[in-house]
């Protein structure tokens, strides 16, 4: 079975339902602790970094856990093409250990910034859609359309702008908000943060580490999403009855994704 | 304590409670299915904990520390039960912001939807919404009010004090947490104090300093703490840092044993603190447990080792702090000094004061004059009503909470009148909680607080189709030396306790809902020293055996019929309606009447339509009206719902506006045209009269035929109103 460990630093929030998630999705996951052995954790077929406030964004969102010695663990993962996925703080830490985009391996190249959109202020928790372009890497060939929610409250991609055209060039923003009809979406609430180009997720050259803000283990089971949400998956929702209501929802498939990419480079090897 | 003896009016047990009032939090278990489907209260190993508190006057004073302590102190009740925390909600009252105070009611507001935003999303629990209401009555001393829920296996409940005299079982007191500082020293007096403001800037010291992230990695560190002391076998008992601190917390674990407590051992954040700051300061994020001399050591490293809490914090940890005797007496020593030494009976007795209470309140409402009605435009009354801080969406501020961590949760603030969680993965199981309070009740009208804060809370668990299942109370209430609030407080306690009796545990005919936690909080009155008008909060928990029959309020499907479930009444006394449109006359007229047995019986009406699964939508009347709820389950959480409705009532000898506007108690229901008339029957068969008010509509519009009055309009631009009333004064969200 296909191993994925859950790393939790001092902080981090999310690890019990993502490890639920990643269990519906067929892993058999783990969480582990900051200070847990590291000669065992290489072992892992995937890793997974939870959301919360990893150190309590002493500094900047995820920086303190991106010094971590654990991390040392994610960059030879990385390296091995292992899926590693950063969820919400778990994307900050990522992308503050350069393992995202890593142009330049190691080197922080973007920042997970603050929000900044018209009609919000701060911390925003709500329902977004994501358009997904993947050509590399787990997240290749996902469903587009994705309804999944946000909660974060520095969640916004941003960087110097010839850069981001690099990154939208070589393929490196597998997921963005989308507004009803599929288009990148810019305004507040369809984009819940201002993020440069849309950006709800950015990744490495190869696909396999991704930095994604929307939490999809809080949109894994159909009972998770909201009634009032527009679109196939709302309409679901609605009409579901009696057990239906416990089946997959639309962010159960980007961990299955994980687990299938995970056994393809298992396989490899 | 001057409310002990009233509080012994109140329902406190049934076959499904497994620790009422008296411990931090309460303990219910959960149904299993009996063989018709039905709720059985034993036989199942599943259990919710539920702590109530206030914090109010904090709250005045540093409304963003305030709140978040508040958050802080509740969770902490109901971690140490031995439970997992997984939701919070709040009842919240603040001042007018648009009135005299209106910019230091308006930083209070901010201040406290922050604090309770910061603590709760850090902390990792879903804050599934609450109640928010604003009036003046409420600018010198707003309410926040604070409701968690847990869940545990009844095998894993920890017992809070000590069984034995501990005489010769050698059992060692350990504290966990942080360093003692001298925060919050003498919070618990100062917390119901009457508040000035010369006070407050003396008194600054006495507010607690909240730590969310700490508390992260503390429950995380107690969870493996808690495996390990269980898996040992033996007897231990835990506590968590509240009121008085270290000295309350240590007595209290000791139940009648006694306790030699060494103060050198305590961590600290100077090495210069005195022996009554170690004593009763109330640093936040502190626990105590009782356990066997020989598992204090491994219970040390896991939280110095495991989880190096001292590197999260400077100075946090775990230390051996006492031992427990059979002396029956408290000692604490300081460097070879005994700075305590008292009965542990002494200490943990409380004085009970009986105070005078005024008569009987015969406050007499006139009957309203609805005549000014016929003339009055609807669409422009309707507009005030949503448009009001009372009418408007509470979205702009619940959208600051994380409502979704842990993954829980299927209904949101703002999608239901109950927040609904799925606590077990693999289990269909799920649980509601909601708040109820009373809205525009004046002083002397204490019973009537009472019933429609319990009617209120119940209904809002039932609209989602759940069955109510244990409740809880926290009093806010004037000074006990003011005998008109100690005749509203005990008229209040009445109320709680006859709505209680009256509604009772479905299937259990003589059962009363039970209280399983509560809280009082006196002297809350303005700086000229006025009551606030009487505030019970009611929290009501409700279970569903199958998450898959529970819903929301907003609409599902065009051509679904529309229903009021309930009797109607034209009384507007004490409605927003009145309030909103400036009517004076109205809002002290008549109120309309609550009948408790029309309310078990509408509640169970409901229950039984939900069983059979024809409820496609469910919302409760309450402020507003029918017509106020009836457009809300259009809207959505956010006003952009597809759906409409076309509403028809034929009020016979009654103005329109006032059927529409009334508050009277009762349900909005949706069904499939298909399941109408059995629907129909069922209501009939539960004797509860059920009006047919309307259709719903395949776009996102009003139409509303009654008598005289029609109106026909998009929905879209109401909605706009709805969404902005709060904007100006509280956060502004997109003005589209």
């Amino acid at each position: 079975m296909t191993r994925v460990a859950v790393l939790m630093f001092p902080g981090t929030n999310c690890m019990a339902e993502t490890a639920d998630a990643l269990r519906a999705a067929g892993a058999e996951a783990e969480i582990r602790r900051w200070n847990h052995r590291s000669a065992k954790m290489s072992r892992y077929d995937a890793y997974v970094v939870a959301g919360g406030f990893a150190y309590e964004d002493r500094v900047r969102a995820g920086a303190i856990a991106a010094k971590h010695a654990i991390l040392d663990v994610l960059v030879e993962a990385a390296a091995l093409g292992k899926p590693v996925l950063g969820v919400c703080n778990g994307a900050q830490v990522l992308v503050e250990a350069g393992l995202v985009p890593a142009l330049e391996p190691g080197h922080v190249e973007v920042a997970l910034a603050r929000n900044r959109v018209d009609g919000w202020d701060g911390y925003y928790c709500g329902w977004v859609f994501l358009s997904a372009s993947a050509e590399r890497g787990f997240l290749a060939g996902l469903p587009s359309n994705l309804p999944m929610p946000v909660g974060h409250g520095e969640g916004r991609f941003t960087g110097e702008a010839p850069l981001f055209d690099r990154l939208e060039a070589a393929g490196q923003i597998p997921l963005r908000y989308a507004n009803d009809d599929g288009s990148y979406a810019c305004a507040f609430p369809a984009n819940p943060n201002g993020s440069d180009r849309a950006a709800a997720a950015l990744c490495n050259g190869a696909g396999n580490v991704v930095a994604l803000m929307p939490h999809p283990e809080r949109a894994a089971w159909l009972y998770q999403v909201p009634e009032t949400l527009p679109g196939p998956w709302g309409e679901r929702r609605r009409r579901a009855r009696g057990a239906e209501l416990r089946g997959p929802g639309p962010g159960r498939v980007l961990y299955e994704r994980l687990v299938q990419g995970a056994r393809a480079v298992g396989g490899l090897r | 304590k001057s409310s002990r003896a009233l509080l012994r009016l109140l329902p406190t047990q049934g076959p499904h409670v497994v620790l009422g009032p008296g411990a931090d939090a309460g303990v219910v278990r959960l149904p299993r299915a009996g063989p018709a489907g039905e709720l059985l209260p034993q036989g199942s190993a599943h259990c919710v904990v539920l702590g109530h508190e206030s914090h109010n006057h904090p709250s005045q004073l540093l409304p963003f520390e305030g709140a978040a302590t508040g958050i802080g102190g509740i969770v902490r009740d109901v971690y140490c039960m031995g439970a997992e925390v997984i939701g919070v909600l709040d009842a919240l009252r603040f001042g007018d912001p648009a009135g005299a105070q209106g910019d230091a009611v308006q930083q209070i507001v901010r201040g406290v939807v922050d604090g309770i935003a910061h603590y709760g999303n850090a902390l990792g629990v879903p804050n599934l919404g609450g109640e928010v209401e604003f009036d003046s009555d409420f600018d010198d001393n707003c309410l926040v009010n604070v409701v968690a829920l847990g869940i545990m296996e009844e095998a894993e409940l920890v017992p809070s004090r000590l069984s034995t005299l501990a005489g010769d079982a050698d059992m060692v007191l350990v504290l966990v947490g942080k360093p003692t500082d001298d925060s919050g020293l003498g919070g618990a007096a100062f917390a119901s104090g009457a508040l000035d403001s010369d006070e407050a800037t003396q008194e600054r010291g006495a507010v607690q300093l909240p730590d969310p992230f700490f508390k992260r990695v503390l429950t995380e560190a107690n969870r493996e703490a808690l495996a390990f002391l269980r898996r040992s076998g033996q007897a231990f008992a835990m506590k968590d840092l509240g009121a008085a601190g270290l000295g309350g917390a240590a007595t209290e674990i000791a139940g009648k044993a006694g306790l030699d407590l060494d103060l050198d051992a305590v961590h600290t954040d100077r090495p210069d603190r005195t022996a009554a700051v170690l004593l009763v300061a109330e640093t936040q994020e502190r626990y105590v447990f009782a356990v066997p001399a020989g598992l204090a050591p491994e219970l040390i490293r896991i939280y110095e080792e495991e989880f190096e809490l001292g590197h999260m914090v400077r100075g946090a940890g775990a230390r051996l702090v006492g031992r427990f005797n059979a002396s029956g007496r408290v000692r604490a020593t300081q460097g070879g000094e005994m700075h305590l030494d008292l009965p542990t009976a002494w200490i943990t007795e409380h004085e009970t004061i009986e105070w005078p209470r005024a008569p009987r309140a015969t406050r007499v409402r006139a009957a309203p004059d609805l005549g000014g009605l016929m003339q009055r435009d609807l669409e422009q009354d309707l507009r005030a009503v949503l448009g009001t801080l009372g009418g408007g969406s509470r979205w702009p501020l619940f959208a600051h909470y994380d409502s979704d961590v842990q993954g829980h949760t299927s209904l949101r603030p703002g999608d239901a009148d109950a927040g609904l969680l799925v606590p077990w993965r693999d289990e269909p199981l799920a649980v509601a909680i909601a708040v109820g309070g009373p809205a525009r009740v004046g002083n002397g009208d204490g019973w009537f607080a009472g019933v429609s804060s319990v009617c209120e809370a119940v209904r809002n668990v039932v609209a989602v189709g759940a069955t109510p299942w244990a409740l809880t109370d926290c009093l806010n209430f004037g000074s006990p030396e003011n005998p008109e609030c100690m005749r509203d407080l005990e008229e209040c306690i009445h109320g709680l306790a006859d709505a209680a009796a009256a509604i009772g545990l479905r299937g259990n005919p003589d059962q009363p809902l039970p209280f399983v936690s509560g809280n009082v909080s006196l002297y809350n009155e303005s700086k000229a020293g006025k009551a606030i008008p009487p505030t019970p909060i009611v929290a009501c928990l409700g279970v569903a055996l199958d998450v898959g029959n529970c819903r929301g309020m907003s609409l599902k499907q065009a051509g679904d019929c529309l229903y009021r479930v309930g009797p109607w009444s034209a009384a507007l006394g004490g409605s927003l309606y009145a309030e909103a449109t400036h009517q004076r006359q109205l809002l002290d007229s008549t109120r309309p009447v609550l009948d408790l047995d029309e309310e078990r019986r509408a509640a169970h009406a409901v229950l039984a339509a939900y069983d059979a699964g024809w409820i496609q939508s469910c919302r409760d009347v309450s402020v507003g009206g029918s017509l106020v709820a009836a457009i809300e389950m259009c809207f959505g959480r956010r006003g952009l719902g597809a759906l409409g409705v076309s509403l028809r009532l034929t009020p016979g000898d009654r103005p329109a506006l006032a059927s529409w506007f009334a508050e009277a108690s009762g349900y909005v229901c949706a069904v499939r045209p298909e399941d109408a008339a059995r629907f129909e029957s069922l209501c009939a068969v539960h004797e509860v009269e059920t009006t047919r008010i309307g259709t719903v509509l395949s776009a996102p519009r009003l139409e509303i035929e009654s008598g005289k009055v029609a109106l026909h309009l998009a929905l879209a631009d109401l909605a706009r109103v709805w969404r902005n009333a709060l904007g100006p004064f509280v956060f502004a969200e997109v003005a589209s």
